[in-house]
């Protein structure tokens, strides 16, 4: 009501949303003014939802679940990004990558993931340097296509909860 | 930019909770140690600017070419209509 703020966006034209759904970013690389965002999901088994900024009117980035197709995925987490966050628990986390779309590949970047504490709605994007992991990893393209529509049973069945990898 | 030279073991403050020391110097190349708190975050300038770029691309690229990908409408239904 009236905690309720509206914002242009556009791509997705107006929205309106409470403001308890916003999560609260420190900037992201590249956009240091996006400071709040709203995740918007056109369904709730699609593999893709949307990272919208309320700052920002032409801002918005395509997201997922990064072990929907990397199931083997390990982003070495450290404890003061979740004290940064004020995670106290599993359920306080939640790791989701940002997505690239270029002509018929969808690249994930697992290098940068955004950590989201889903409890106080405060999320950054951390930067794991000198790992093997890669800024610009290709999702295989028979994923993709059947991710489309119709997500394939295995690929789902391989889905890891977000946050479930951390150890607290 | 204030520029200030530093020997081995010496430090610099910058407010009053991060430490910049320089560790050792040769040739080309320095070793530099940081202390801040856990909400800093600390990068190689080269490696934060490739995920800016990433990010910029990502944002640029979500426009138009996701639309497959989107949990679409029925093309069947929409003909009959």
């Amino acid at each position: 009501m009236s905690d309720q703020i509206v914002f242009e966006n556009h791509r997705f034209g107006e929205i309106a949303v409470n403001e308890s759904e916003l999560l609260n970013f420190p900037g992201l690389p590249g956009f240091p003014k996006a400071l709040r965002f709203v995740v918007m999901e056109h369904d709730r088994d699609a593999f893709f939802a949307w990272l919208v900024s309320v700052d920002d009117p032409d801002l918005a980035f395509a997201i997922a679940d990064p072990w929907q197709f990397f199931p083997e995925y390990d982003p070495p987490i450290e404890l003061r990004h979740l004290n940064v966050l004020g995670v106290e628990g599993p359920k306080d986390l939640e790791v989701m990558t940002i997505a690239t779309f270029a002509g018929e590949t969808v690249r994930l970047n697992l290098v940068a993931p955004l950590l989201i504490n889903p409890r106080n709605r405060r999320g950054m994007q951390v930067i794991f340097d000198r790992t093997s992991l890669s800024a610009r990893e290709e999702i295989r393209p028979a994923e993709a296509e059947d991710g489309a529509a119709n997500p394939p049973a295995s690929v789902r069945l391989q889905a890891v909860p977000a946050g479930s990898k951390v150890d607290l | 930019m204030l520029v200030l030279t530093r020997k081995p073991g010496e430090s610099i403050l910058v407010g009053s909770d991060v430490r910049i020391t320089l560790v050792s110097s040769s040739g080309t190349h320095a070793r530099i140690a940081i202390e801040a708190p856990g909400d800093v975050s600390i990068h190689r300038e080269e490696v934060y600017e490739r995920i800016a770029e990433a990010n910029r691309e990502a944002a640029m690229a979500a426009a138009p070419s996701i639309e497959p990908l989107q949990s679409q409408d029925d093309p069947a239904e929409r003909d009959e209509e």
